[in-house]
């Protein structure tokens, strides 16, 4: 089922066929007639290990769409939160015999053996954001470091507070290496200000209505709140939402990361969102990476790109307040990099 | 009694529960190759005593002695290892297991490795069995024999463990006239190797059947400790109730049969066929039979609980036909179940129970009016002398009369024409089936039509202005209360091949 | 053991009315669970000035109202002999539903989202009363076909409520007086709860087909309709938990009410209801809820980390089913 029209679908369920949608089935695939740059008749294969955020569902996008470009033909396939899904997943490509198979996991451990199978059976691997564990081979990652990026963010909360000052943080899931990244890269900067003081901690599993119950317990708790530092934008607007109920918005900021749906975009191009750091799916990049390898070009095996800051200042950059949409990003795929 | 031939002494046992004196200073002994018969009203302190002996309660005075050695139990594996053994009045089997297996269980013949050597454990089994006389496989699933079988499963698991002593609680109470048969025989054959049996059970005649002494609890102390063929019934019943119960059944006085309320043309359904019967106001018809005749599936068909497939319901002249039980309530008609556990809510409290089937009757717009359920509830406890602290108190911390009792109220209450009692008595003490017959006598006189479904013969003879006989699912004979007696309604009620196998 | 149960006695009269252990034997467990929500609330008052402000009692009742909502329906459910594990989906699916078709009004978000749920709710009904499965198997495959329905509609993303209708903004963030809008459904829905299980000829015959099936069959109860409405009750406390959730958030999350179900059945358990049927009460749930939220509330105030919270709430759930146990056996 081509994936664009989905949004026909939606209406169509709105109708109230609902009940009947449950027959959807992934993996599915996804055919063009029209070839580009010889890769006709090549398949790539690509793994998520769910596609129930935003950021994993833009990611999925833009596979899609690149794919759609290059005339590959991509067996999409979803874990649903389940690692021992992803494992079969990776296996049933490799059955398959795709010619890539593109790869975005929150269970690079869990995992490690498909992954070894793929390596066994000579399969191009493109993996996407987090790393998969030492042990394991790959052809590209494409990533962000996302311990530097959250150093970053260390560094603008120390700038920002005058190094001084009372700190939330919200975290996500435990067990997500970026998640642990965005806390750990953070701390080892904002730690060694002495006056700049995390005084509570709320783990909100990535969830925004679980962001806003914790975030409305440290209102409670805490008399004055200097900022809040949040790991992931649907947090951020959860907390956002309890401090805006409060009548607080003047007293803190809050900061996020992703920088995906137009609605945090819009908070941010408002002023009530202080900024995000940019984490790009790297769905585009991805097939772009595949197509590469499969002509033969030189890549080379690691590809870090930057995560800047979205801000009030550049936020049109990243957003079109006239159709409330998010600008799609132009690929930042360079082969040679 | 000679010292050296005693097996196990209890002397002087205290058991209390918070303030309640369970039991008080209670003493007997029981030897070798003695069936010890223990009798008292429910609530006497029966299993609280046989708890101490097996080792499942402490007793806080008092002394268990083996060969005379005072022992302490602290769970029932200690009294297991000095030779006791008891055999549940539901057995606790491993159901999805076979004979062998649960005989052996915990102790399964391994070999090398490890692995268990089911051809030793078959053999073995099947020795045992064969042994005892017990017409058991090793590879008999337990979970499919009747429970009489499954009693003798544990019979065969206490010789295994070379149980010296074992404690039967009212093994009898599920069993037909030629399971128990079965099971004299076999306690017979154990005595003849020295195997003790201490045996609690509300059937007298058992008593005098296969009991050497009697020992006669009550209200927790020992009244007295009889040899069986010095005393009668009577006089048992006098130490056990402190009262005589000469005239058991009441008297049935010149109650006259009305009209039909209930008339079964034919009928046929699972476990039964072709049957006929009326059901008369003023009347009692006691309905005998061996487990697995028919007699249960009967009376739920005739009140809807189970599916009629041929022939017809006429209530009150009128033809009926009932798609579920709510069909046959609202008829007036009441089934009591056979098990107990069909029939009372014991999580819920004594008002509860009695006001379910009435319920619509005492609300108002689908609300309960509750001062009217309290007040009605309250009466029918009353009038049924319901012994408990309270409509509130939960009809599961009741004796198993006085759940009953409350079962009958439900359906007292409900006005139910038809009453369908099925083994009303069972495992009730005497005091209180006496109650229950009195009870089920002035409903009759009142002008219901009851049926009565009863293994005890006695009861059903007592009981019944006309006795109704089932075999295999079919009405084999009626009896009037003239011509019935405890042979005519066996020959009635007893297969052929079984009777050869009763008298052979 | 019938032993050992104290004295009887023929009661007469006014004793039977009045008995000083009808309330123990009613009350015990709830009383103890009271007692514990009082300890807690102490415990809570003496550790952070904040805690026991007016704004943080209400903003956590608010911030539990949903899964508390979903509890009172689990109550029905637990006290029927049953189990719903399909909650957390079926919110769920409200929710999107709401988020999805807000722009047609009242009965868009709010009456189809809701009805939806029930149907749901008698899909499980159904499956368990006609094709004789066990509620956790019935249930298990609803929990698992409804989350998937919230991701066929919404496309696995969240539908934001753009222009969200003042009446949506009012249920969910409005106040009446001081309360909250989900506390007051909250607290309607448990009262309602309350009085029909109590009161009710439909209430008797849920305790009564929980207590003992057969029972309650051969008294006459059209047991199969009582399950199936016990079910259809949850699915449209669900449902309600579900738009609350949308209104709350202005976006319908299709990850909404993930593990509400286990929450649900902790707070139900937490209130002396029991998995053999037949015992348990509405507001025994109400208290089971307010001891999981105020416990998290407090550690919160008080600043423990949130893996720690953890921990303590495994014991806190467990340690309640115990102390409950414990008081009915006594009693």
């Amino acid at each position: 089922m081509p994936i664009n029209s989905h949004v026909d679908r939606r209406k169509l369920l709105k109708l109230g066929a609902a009940a009947a949608g449950g027959v959807l089935a992934t993996p599915f695939i996804s055919k063009f007639a029209s070839a580009q740059g010889g890769l006709a008749g090549k398949t790539i294969g690509f793994s998520q290990s769910y596609v129930t955020t935003n950021w994993i569902k833009a990611q999925r996008e833009g596979v899609i769409q690149t794919a759609k470009k290059y005339g590959l033909e991509t067996i999409v396939t979803d874990a649903n939160h389940q690692p021992t899904k992803q494992i079969t997943d990776l296996e049933d490509l490799v059955t398959r015999r795709v010619d890539a198979i593109i790869l975005s996991t929150y269970y690079s451990e869990a995992i490690s053996p498909a992954v070894r199978h793929v390596n066994e059976a000579g399969i191009p691997l493109i993996v996407l954001s987090s790393a998969l564990q030492p042990g394991v081979d790959y052809t590209v990652h494409l990533g962000t470091d996302t311990l530097a990026t959250a150093k970053d963010a260390g560094d603008y909360y120390v700038k920002k507070l005058n190094g001084k000052g009372k700190v939330i943080q919200i975290l996500g899931s435990p067990g997500s290496t970026v998640n642990q990244h965005r806390g750990e890269g953070w701390h080892s900067v904002i730690d060694k200000v002495p006056e700049i003081e995390v005084i509570g901690q709320v783990q909100a599993d990535y969830d925004r209505a679980k962001a806003l119950r914790g975030m409305e317990d440290m209102l409670q708790a805490h008399g004055h709140i200097d900022a809040v530092y949040t790991h992931s934008e649907d947090m951020a607007m959860g907390a956002l939402q309890a401090v805006k109920e409060a009548g607080r918005l003047d007293e803190m900021f809050i900061t996020g990361y992703d920088g995906v749906s137009p609605e945090i975009l819009q908070d941010i191009m408002e002023g009530e969102i202080e900024g995000v750091w940019y984490y790009a799916p790297f769905g585009t990049e991805g097939v772009d990476a595949a197509a590469a390898v499969l002509r033969g070009e030189a890549v080379k095996k690691d590809y870090k790109f930057p995560s800047p800051f979205i801000s009030k200042a550049n936020v049109l950059d990243y957003y079109d307040p006239d159709t409330g949409k998010a600008k799609v990003a132009s690929s930042r795929f360079q082969p040679g990099g | 009694m000679v010292d050296d031939r005693r097996l196990v002494s209890v002397s002087a046992i205290v058991k209390r529960f918070g303030s309640n004196t369970a039991l008080n200073d209670v003493s007997i002994d029981v030897a070798r190759g003695e069936v010890h018969a223990i009798v008292g009203e429910n609530g006497a302190g029966k299993s609280t005593l046989m708890n101490i002996i097996n080792g499942a309660l402490q007793p806080d005075e008092g002394t268990i002695a083996v060969d005379g050695k005072v022992l302490h139990f602290s769970g029932p594996s200690d009294a297991l290892a000095s030779g006791i053994a008891m055999v549940h009045q539901e057995p606790k089997l491993a159901a999805p297991l076979t004979v062998a297996e649960n005989v052996y269980m915990g102790r399964l013949p391994r070999k090398a490795g490890g692995v268990v050597d089911a051809g030793a454990l078959r053999r073995n089994t099947d020795q045992v069995l064969s042994d005892l006389g017990l017409p058991l496989k090793a590879n008999d699933v337990v979970g499919q024999l009747p429970i009489a079988a499954r009693q003798f499963v544990q019979f065969a698991k206490a010789v295994t463990l070379d149980a010296r002593l074992i404690i039967l609680d009212e093994p009898t109470a599920s069993l037909t006239p030629v399971d128990t048969a079965q099971l004299f025989a076999l306690m017979r054959r154990l005595k003849e190797r020295g195997t003790a049996f201490i045996y609690i059970s509300h059937h007298l005649d058992e008593i005098f059947e296969i009991a050497d002494r009697v020992s006669v609890l009550k209200d927790g102390s020992l009244v007295t400790t009889l040899d069986v063929g010095e005393t009668d019934k009577a006089e048992l019943i006098r130490y056990m109730v402190g009262r005589d119960l000469a005239a058991h059944f009441p008297d049935h006085g010149e109650r006259a049969a009305g009209e039909v309320a209930l008339r079964a043309e034919g009928i046929s359904g699972r476990g039964f066929r072709n049957v006929s019967l009326e059901l008369r106001r003023g009347e009692i018809v006691g309905l005998a039979g061996l487990i697995g005749a028919g007699r249960t599936e009967l009376a739920r068909a005739l009140c809807g609980a189970e599916r009629i497939t041929g022939g017809r319901l006429v209530r009150d002249g009128k033809p009926v036909k009932f798609g579920s039980a709510s069909d046959g309530t609202a008829a007036g008609i009441a089934y009591l179940a056979e098990d107990r556990r069909d029939s009372v809510l014991r999580p819920l409290s004594v008002m509860h129970n009695i006001t379910l089937a009435a319920r619509n009757d005492l609300a108002h717009y689908g609300i309960m009016r509750s001062a009217k359920e309290r007040a009605v509830a309250a009466d029918y406890a009353q009038r049924l002398k319901v012994r408990a602290t309270g409509i509130d108190q939960l009809a599961g911390q009741l004796s198993g009369g006085n759940q009953q009792k409350c079962v009958i109220a439900r359906w007292l209450l409900r006005d139910s024409e038809v009453l369908i009692f099925d083994e009303p008595t069972r495992g009730i003490d005497i005091g209180t089936k006496r109650e229950i017959y009195q009870l089920i006598h002035a409903l009759a006189a009142e002008g219901r039509a009851i049926l009565m479904i009863s293994s005890e013969l006695p009861e059903v003879l007592g009981m019944g202005d006309r006795i109704l006989v089932m075999e295999g699912g079919r009405i084999s004979g009626e009896l009037s209360r003239a011509q019935a007696t405890e042979p005519a309604i066996m020959e009635l009620a007893v297969p052929q091949t079984k009777k050869e196998r009763m008298h052979g | 053991m019938a032993d050992g149960s104290s004295g009887e006695m023929i009661a007469g009269g006014s004793a039977w009315l009045t008995s000083s252990r009808r309330m123990l034997v009613h009350y015990a467990v709830t009383g103890s669970n009271i007692l514990a929500l009082a300890i807690l609330l102490a415990v809570g008052a003496s550790l952070s000035p904040y805690f026991l402000d007016v704004t943080n009692i209400f903003n956590v009742m608010r911030g539990t109202s949903m899964v508390g909502i979903v509890a009172i329906g689990m109550t029905y459910v637990i006290l029927n002999r049953g189990i719903d594990l399909s909650v957390g989906s079926i919110v769920g699916v409200a929710a999107i539903l709401s988020a999805g078709l807000a722009e047609y009004g009242v009965l868009g978000w709010v009456i189809a989202p809701v009805l939806f749920a029930g149907l749901l709710g008698l899909g499980n009904g159904l499956l368990i009363t006609q094709l004789k499965l066990q509620p956790f198997i019935a249930t298990l495959g609803m929990m698992i076909f409804a989350r998937g329905l919230v991701y066929v509609y919404s496309d696995g993303s969240p539908i934001v409520v753009s222009d969200a209708p003042s009446a949506m903004r009012f249920l969910g963030s409005g106040y009446l007086g001081p309360v909250p809008m989900p506390v007051i459904v909250f607290a309607l829905v448990a009262l309602i709860g309350a009085v029909v299980l109590k009161s009710t000829i439909f209430g008797r015959e849920v305790y009564a087909v929980g207590a003992n099936e057969e029972a309650a069959r051969l008294s006459g109860i059209h047991v199969q309709r009582n399950q199936i409405s016990v079910y259809v009750i949850s699915g449209l406390c669900a449902g309600l938990a579900g738009i609350l959730l949308t209104a709350r958030l202005t976006v319908g999350d299709p990850n909404a009410g993930t593990l509400f179900e286990l929450d649900a059945i902790a707070a139900t358990l937490i209130g002396g209801t029991t998995f053999d049927g037949g015992v348990g009460s509405v507001g025994g749930t109400v208290i089971g809820i307010m001891i999981l939220a105020f416990l998290a509330n407090i550690l919160n105030l008080v600043g423990v980390s949130p893996y720690m919270q953890m921990l303590l709430k495994g014991v806190i759930i467990v340690l309640a089913v115990v102390v409950s146990e414990l008081r009915k056996r006594r009693v």
